[in-house]
């Protein structure tokens, strides 16, 4: 079965090449070992269960990031990065005009990957090789964390969603995962998915396969030492299709 | 009213700003058209049949951050000076202050970021000019039979054979050709039959040896007559085919002598060109030589372009790699090679251009490494597969990005890391932006390795390109790839993994 929210798969995948997380809350760890099915990743295991350790992480700088498509304010107008505009003092209204279409914003967003990548995958192909590995298995390399984040996903062509801050102030500029609005769904209409200001969230994550032939690769190498295996050259990225169509 | 145009091509804005003021003082620019020949006997030739001569002298900045300026731009003052032409010449301050005696007193300073900021003064002179012009100081046209040439040959039975052989070549072009020489140093100085067979001469051919000879006095005649002279040297020993600073040509065999005499003579035969908008200035700076085609549509076809075994390419690596103290893999050697790559081509001083002219609509022309070398300039695309290459022949793993932005192409290249992990497909957009962001993949602007005046070539700022004299500090150039690859409108319409490419049509 496809994804039922292409949209949003596509456009936060065309804004930073990973993943997103399916359903927005679910757990997902890195060294995590799944399928795709359903715009969904599955998980089946993890490299740990397996008995490949990775030594540790790599973390990058915290960033805010808002991403939005197909939302539109309830009088009409385009809704963008910037796109939400109070209703009253401390509320917005968001419409949705097609399935997929989302808000996505969040605050302290980090991304972390395992850092020893080499290691790991020469691991991964010794137990591709012992029978352990099977072909259709990713396995979570790196992903986002959240300090907070808003997401809220159409999964109708067309929905609306009014969210209440808990204070009287002014919504249209701040950042709809600021857990300080203390933001709640007021009403909404339609078939929506949505989290507001859930903390401590995995909403993007990416993730490596064998590469499909593992032996395509040419045997004959040049004659230079004994340097780094060339085990990364083994592994490669799925496609967004592969989720779309999963 | 007519005048020489001796200017650096790549300083676009700054011939713009003047040749709108001549363009206003009613004098007509001509200028030759850029290319890999220096044909002195060109600019001997054009030097008698315009009535005057304008240089404009902007800076350059050498390896060793010195000021400095154009050798060819010197050159084409010094045979000015000596062909007596009436000339204005327009010189970057600090060029003048640096090197006040090699400039006559008249020199007119300006300022290179604004050269507008002293316009009166430059307008006044200018007008001043054109009256001296108009007033009977142009200098007039020389006196000569049209298609007659004189071949002075050296001494001994080789030289006297390529002298026939240049006279039958020059017959050949509906030239009428003799061949003389000089016996003696009395016969050099007095035989006037030769000094008017030079003086009548449209173009001398001088065969010469290596060794200066009795007919090397002839040549010094012909050269401060400013007689246009090609100057024909065997050298046995000799590296390069390009002719020299001074005008020379050195061959070493008969085999030679023929493809390097008509090298630099059909250079001599061809027109000058009359620059009246920026267009055309850009235009006579893109060369029209060079490059093989590529169909814009065929994104593998670019291997063909990229090169590791260029000589030119080869060189450079050579020299960058030795400096280098570790050959492990990793990140951090992977942008020290291409830093150093990239640093070391930002010394060369080339400059940015526009693609070579093709006949063929569809496809463009792209230079090779050793090309870009013997032009100083190229397009982005050129410098692409330059970078390319090079980062393949010091064992980096290269990609090149072709993109599309508003009905604009660009391209820009870079490296997987050495931990990389690739795709089974090509990446799509948003598999680029992840990669980059999680260093997988890191790209930079090439054109920041080089000239490019007067604005930017892609996501670069004006003001980034400013800072940086005309070019971009590496992290710079990878910001501006990232910030290309991360605009709204922007498409990818091609993205090569070298080594897989190659691994693919093997």
């Amino acid at each position: 079965m496809a994804s039922p929210v292409k949209l949003y798969h596509q456009e936060m995948h065309n804004n930073l090449g990973y993943f997103a997380t399916w359903l927005p809350a679910s757990i997902i760890e890195l060294g995590d070992i799944g399928v795709l099915d359903a715009g969904r990743f599955r998980r089946v295991g993890s490299l740990k269960e397996l008995g490949i350790q990775h030594s540790g992480t790599r973390e990058g700088t915290a960033e805010n990031m808002s991403y939005s498509a197909s939302a539109k304010r309830g009088d009409g107008a385009s809704v963008g990065a910037s796109t939400i505009v109070p209703v009253a003092k401390a509320e917005i209204s968001i419409q949705f005009t097609s399935q997929g279409g989302f808000v996505f914003d969040a605050v302290g967003m980090r991304n972390i990957e395992i850092a020893d990548r080499l290691a790991v995958a020469t691991d991964i192909l010794k137990a591709y090789e012992r029978g352990q590995w099977q072909k259709e298995w990713l396995v979570v390399e790196a992903m986002y964390h959240a300090v907070s984040a808003t997401i809220i996903v159409s999964e109708d062509s067309a929905s609306e969603i009014v969210l209440k801050a808990n204070a009287n102030v002014p919504l249209g500029t701040l950042p709809l995962a600021d857990p300080k609005l203390g933001l709640s769904v007021s009403s909404s209409n339609g078939k929506l998915v949505h989290l507001v200001a859930a903390d401590n969230l995995h909403p993007l994550y990416s993730c490596l396969k064998v590469r499909d032939p593992l032996f395509g690769a040419p045997s004959v190498a040049p004659v230079r030492g004994l340097g780094k295996d060339e085990s990364v050259r083994k592994l490669s990225r799925p496609a967004i299709e592969d989720l779309l169509e999963s | 009213m007519q005048a020489y145009f001796s200017h650096s091509y790549r300083d676009v804005p700054i011939n713009t700003y003047f040749s709108e003021l001549f363009d206003a003082a009613k004098i007509s620019l001509r200028a030759d058209q850029k290319s890999e020949v220096w044909c002195m006997a060109k600019l001997e030739r054009y030097m008698f049949e315009m009535g005057g001569f304008v240089s404009i002298i902007p800076r350059r900045i050498a390896a060793d951050e010195s000021i400095t300026y154009s050798p060819y731009i010197g050159r084409e003052l010094m045979l000015a000076r000596r062909a007596r032409a009436p000339r204005i010449l327009f010189v970057d301050d600090q060029v003048l202050n640096s090197h006040r005696s090699d400039f006559p007193a008249t020199a007119v300073p300006f300022f290179h970021d604004a050269p507008e900021t002293e316009r009166a003064r430059h307008v006044e002179v200018i007008d001043q000019f054109r009256k001296d012009l108009a007033g009977g100081l142009a200098r007039p046209p020389r006196r000569y039979v049209e298609k007659r040439a004189t071949v002075i040959a050296g001494k001994e039975p080789l030289l006297r054979d390529a002298a026939s052989h240049v006279a039958a070549i020059l017959r050949s072009k509906t030239y009428i050709s003799t061949v003389k020489n000089a016996a003696g140093l009395d016969q050099a100085f007095d035989d006037i039959d030769v000094f008017e067979s030079l003086l009548d001469s449209e173009l001398c051919v001088f065969v010469l040896d290596k060794e200066l000879s009795h007919s090397d006095l002839l040549l010094a005649m012909a050269h401060a007559h400013c007689i246009p002279s090609v100057r024909l040297r065997h050298d046995p020993e000799a590296t390069s085919s390009d002719p020299e600073l001074s005008g020379v040509v050195r061959w070493k065999s008969a085999e030679e002598l023929r493809p390097r005499f008509l090298k630099v003579f059909e250079n001599y035969l061809s027109a000058f060109q009359e620059p009246s908008s920026k267009e055309d200035l850009q235009r006579l700076a893109t060369p029209s030589a060079g490059g093989s085609e590529w169909d814009p549509s065929d994104g593998p076809g670019l291997l063909a372009h990229i090169q590791p075994e260029d000589s030119y390419v080869s060189d450079r690596v050579d020299g960058v790699m030795r400096g280098l103290a570790s050959l492990e893999k990793s990140r951090l050697h992977s942008d020290r090679v291409c830093r150093s790559l990239y640093d070391r081509i930002k010394k060369e001083r080339f400059y940015y251009t526009y693609e070579p002219a093709s006949a063929q609509k569809a496809a463009q022309r792209i230079r090779t490494p050793t090309e870009i070398g013997a032009l100083n300039c190229g397009t982005c695309i050129d410098y692409v597969c330059m970078f390319a290459s090079m980062l393949e022949a010091a064992h980096e793993e290269p990609v090149v990005v072709v993109t599309r932005t508003g009905g604009r192409a660009h391209a820009v290249a870079g490296y997987y890391a050495p931990d990389a992990i690739a795709w089974d497909s090509p990446p799509q957009l948003g598999d680029l932006r992840g990669a980059i962001n999680s260093g997988d993949v890191v790209l930079f602007e090439t054109t920041g390795a080089v000239e490019a005046r007067g604005g930017t070539v892609a996501a670069e700022t004006e003001s980034e390109r400013k800072e940086g004299g005309s070019m971009l500090d590496y992290q710079t150039a990878k910001d501006a790839a990232k910030r290309l690859i991360g605009q709204n409108d922007v498409e990818v319409t091609h993205f090569i993994d070298v080594k897989q490419a190659r691994l693919n049509r093997a």
